[in-house]
C-alpha cells in the first residue's frame, strides 16, 4: 500500500473515531443553537475530507529510509517511551543516566562517551533544575540519596 | 506622533535589564539553533514554553525572548548555509545558493558579515514597517466582530495551506488534526466533556506545552536520528578576510533594499514567512541582474547581490510575521503560533485588543526587535567563528540533552507521568505525519486557534439565531472569504514564478 493511501486510511479512520465518540455530545441544556457537538463534526468531516482525497490520489512521497535506520527509529522511540513511563516511578537521576546512555549509543557515541555523558548530563542537570531553578523532579529510588 | 511616544515606552519595557538579558539570552539562543541544521526557532521556543512559566517570567518579557529566539534563528540559519552547503533553516535554501560558492572561493568571511549586514537592514526596515503599520491595522481590526473572526481564520487556514506546502490538501489535513485536538476537553460553553474519555489529565484539554514539545522537539530527534544516519561528516571551508568593504556594502545595498520590501509584504500573509520570500527575491534579482548585467552575472557561483537580498527578505519577513500577528492574533510561521498560545496561558486574548489592553507588551516587543537586531549585528559579526563551531557538537552530546530539557519542561507544568508519556506518543506520531510530508505549522495554528475559531463560530450563530447566512453577511468578511478562495488558486500560478525547491517550506 502506497505511503499516501496509508494516510489516507488513518485520516478516515481518524474522523470515523471522532465522529462515533462525538455523536452523544449533546449539552443537557441548551442555551444556544450550536451545541458543542458541531464544530467536532465539520471537524471530523474536514478530515474525512482528506483522507477520501489521499485515498484517491494515491502514490508515496515519504522519504526512503534504510532497515538499519528505522531499527534506530524504534529503538529511540522505544527507549523515549520506558523514559516516560519510568522517570517518577525510577526518579530522575537513574531513569536519565540510562536514557541519557542508550540515546548517546543510538547516536554512535562509543561505550564509555555514553556512560560518562549519561552520568554528567543526569546529575549535572538534576542539580540545575532542582536547586538551581527550584524544579521539583521525583527523587524515586535514590530518594535521600542527593 | 501617538505612536512614537507609545514606541519611547516600549524602549522603556525592552530597556530594563532583566528584558535586555533575556532578548541578549534570546539572540545567542536563536543564532546557536539556527546554526544547527534541524533544530530551529519553533523547537527551541517550544521547549521554552514551561520554562517561561516555571521561571515566572511576565508575559512581555516571555515575548520578547521567544521573538529573539526566532529572529535570531534567521541569522544563524545562514552560518551553516555559507560554510558548509546545509541551510540551518527552511528560509536559509536560497542562501547556502549563492553563499557556500563564495566560501569556496575563500570569501567565507566577506559572504558571512555581508549577509549578517544586509539581515539587518532587513529586519530594521520590517521593525519600522511594523511601527507605521500594526497601530492603523489593529484599529481596522477593532471593528471585527465573530462574524468577520470566523472570515479571518478560515482566511489564515487557506494561506497556510495555499502558501505553505506543495500538497495542499496535507496541509488541509494538517489543519483538521490541530482542529480535532483542540476541542479535546471541557467544553466551556455547556459543560460537556469532549473526547477525554474519562481521563482526569484530560479535562482541562491537551496541555500546550506537552503538544508543542512532542510535535516540534521530540519529533525533530527522530527526524535528526534519521539524517544522522544517512550523513555526512562536517568540513568547515577557511574563513578568508573577515569584513566586506564600503565597494562591496554599497554594490548590494540596492539588493539588500528590494529583498526587504519583498520579505516585508510575503511575511504580512499569513503561513508566508521567510522561505517563501527568500525563493521570490532570489529569483527577482536573478532576473533583474541577468537582464540589466549579463556580463557582471554570477548567479550560481557566488553573486553577493543574490546573497544580499536573500538574506534582506528572509529576515525582513520574520520580523513582518509580527504585524498580522499582533494586529489581529493571526500567526504566520509555527513559531509565532507557539508564541500566541503563549499569550492565552497567561489568560491575554490575541488580537487587536492587545494594542489598547497591553500597551507594554506590544510596543516592548516591538521595541525589543530593535534591540535585539542591534545585538545580533553586534554578535554575529565578530563570533560567527563561536557560532560555527557548534557545528562540531557531536549528536550523541546535543539529543539527550534536548530530551532532558523537554522532559524537565513537560513535568514541570503537571508533575504527572501522563504528560511525559503523551509528549512521547504525540513526538512519534508527529515525526510518522512529517516522513509523509504533513507539515506541523497548520497542526499547531489549527489547535491554537481551534477554540477562538469555535467560540467565534458559535457567538455568530447565536446572534442569528442559527441562519448560517451570518457568515457572509458583512463586507469584511465577504472580502475575507474571496481573498481565501483566491489564495488557494495562487500557489499553482506562484509555482511557476519560483524555482522548484522553494515550494516545500516549514518555519
Amino acid at each position: 500500500m502506497s505511503s499516501n493511501r496509508t494516510l489516507g486510511a488513518v485520516a478516515l479512520l481518524m474522523a470515523g473515531i471522532l465522529a462515533v465518540f462525538g455523536w452523544g455530545l449533546v449539552a443537557p441544556f441548551a442555551y444556544e443553537p450550536v451545541g458543542p457537538r458541531a464544530f467536532p463534526m465539520l471537524t471530523a468531516a474536514l478530515i474525512a475530507f482528506c483522507g477520501v482525497m489521499l485515498v484517491i490520489r494515491g502514490g508515496t512521497d515519504a522519504d526512503a529510509v534504510s532497515g538499519r535506520t528505522m531499527t534506530g527509529i524504534l529503538m529511540l522511540s522505544v527507549t523515549l517511551l520506558i523514559y516516560a513511563v519510568v522517570f517518577e516511578r525510577l526518579g530522575y537521576v537513574p531513569s536519565t543516566f540510562v536514557m541519557a546512555g542508550v540515546v548517546a549509543l543510538i547516536f554512535g557515541a562509543s561505550l564509555i562517551q555514553a556512560i560518562v555523558s549519561g552520568a554528567v548530563l543526569s546529575v549535572g542537570s538534576y542539580l540545575l533544575f532542582d536547586h538551581g531553578l527550584d524544579v521539583v523532579l521525583p527523587t524515586g529510588i535514590m530518594g535521600g540519596l542527593i | 506622533m501617538e505612536t512614537l511616544s507609545l514606541l519611547m515606552n516600549g524602549f522603556a519595557v525592552a530597556g530594563t535589564p532583566m528584558n535586555l538579558a533575556l532578548a541578549a539570552l534570546g539572540a545567542v539562543v536563536g543564532t546557536m539553533v539556527g546554526v544547527l541544521p534541524g533544530l530551529g526557532p519553533v523547537n527551541a521556543v517550544a521547549m521554552l514554553v514551561p520554562v517561561v512559566f516555571a521561571l515566572g517570567l511576565p508575559p512581555e518579557s516571555s515575548m520578547i525572548l521567544m521573538a529573539a529566539i526566532y529572529i535570531g534563528s534567521e541569522y544563524g540559519g545562514r552560518i551553516s548555509a555559507i560554510l558548509i552547503n546545509v541551510p540551518g533553516e527552511a528560509s536559509a535554501v536560497m542562501t547556502a545558493i549563492e553563499g557556500y560558492p563564495l566560501s569556496r572561493r575563500g570569501m567565507a568571511g566577506v559572504a558571512l558579515s555581508l549577509s549578517a549586514w544586509t539581515s539587518f537592514v532587513g529586519s530594521v526596515l520590517a521593525t519600522v514597517g511594523i511601527v507605521l503599520a500594526a497601530p492603523v491595522l489593529s484599529r481596522w481590526a477593532l471593528a471585527f466582530g465573530p462574524v468577520e473572526y470566523v472570515a479571518l481564520m478560515i482566511f489564515a487556514f487557506a494561506c497556510l495551506t495555499g502558501l505553505l506546502s506543495d500538497q495542499p490538501i496535507k496541509a488541509l489535513l494538517a489543519t483538521g488534526i490541530g482542529l480535532a485536538l483542540s476541542t479535546i476537553g471541557i467544553d466551556a460553553n455547556s459543560g460537556v466533556m469532549r473526547y477525554t474519555f474519562d481521563m482526569p489529565n484530560l479535562i482541562d484539554g491537551l496541555a500546550f506545552s506537552t503538544l508543542v514539545i512532542g510535535l516540534f522537539a521530540i519529533s525533530e530527534l527522530l527526524i535528526l536520528l534519521q539524517g544522522h544516519r544517512d550523513g555526512a561528516s562536517v568540513r568547515i571551508e577557511r574563513m578568508g578576510r573577515s569584513l566586506f568593504n564600503l565597494s562591496e556594502m554599497r554594490f548590494t545595498f540596492a539588493s539588500a533594499l528590494r529583498g526587504s520590501g519583498i520579505g516585508f509584504f510575503i511575511g504580512l500573509l499569513p503561513g508566508a514567512g521567510g522561505t517563501v520570500a527568500s525563493a521570490l527575491a532570489y529569483s527577482t534579482e536573478r532576473k533583474l541582474t541577468e537582464r540589466r548585467d549579463p556580463q557582471g552575472s554570477q548567479f550560481g557561483q557566488g553573486d553577493l547581490r543574490g546573497l544580499a537580498t536573500v538574506e534582506a527578505s528572509n529576515n525582513s519577513a520574520s520580523n513582518s510575521n509580527f504585524i498580522p500577528m499582533l494586529t489581529l492574533g493571526i500567526p504566520s510561521s509555527g513559531t509565532t503560533a507557539i508564541m500566541l498560545g503563549v499569550l492565552t496561558l497567561y489568560n491575554l486574548t490575541p488580537g487587536p485588543m492587545l494594542f489598547t489592553s497591553q500597551p507594554e507588551l506590544v510596543w516592548g516587543l516591538i521595541a525589543s526587535l530593535f534591540i535585539g537586531n542591534v545585538m545580533l549585528l553586534a554578535m554575529n559579526i565578530p563570533l560567527v567563528g563561536f557560532f560555527a563551531r557548534m557545528l562540531t557538537v557531536p549528536a550523541w552530546v546535543l539529543v539527550p540533552f534536548i530530551v532532558v530539557v523537554s522532559a524537565v519542561g513537560v513535568y514541570s507544568g503537571k508533575s504527572a507521568s501522563f504528560d511525559l508519556i503523551l509528549m512521547v506518543v504525540v513526538g512519534v506520531a508527529a515525526y510518522w505525519l512529517r516522513r509523509m510530508h504533513v507539515p506541523m505549522a497548520p497542526l499547531i495554528l489549527g489547535f491554537v486557534l481551534g477554540g477562538i475559531l469555535e467560540t467565534n463560530l458559535r457567538r455568530s450563530l447565536s446572534l442569528s439565531a442559527g441562519d448560517v447566512s451570518v457568515l457572509w453577511s458583512s463586507s469584511i468578511a465577504i472580502t475575507l472569504w474571496v481573498a481565501a478562495g483566491a489564495i488557494l488558486l495562487l500557489p499553482r500560478l506562484l509555482r511557476r514564478a519560483l524555482p522548484p525547491e522553494a515550494s516545500l517550506a516549514e518555519d
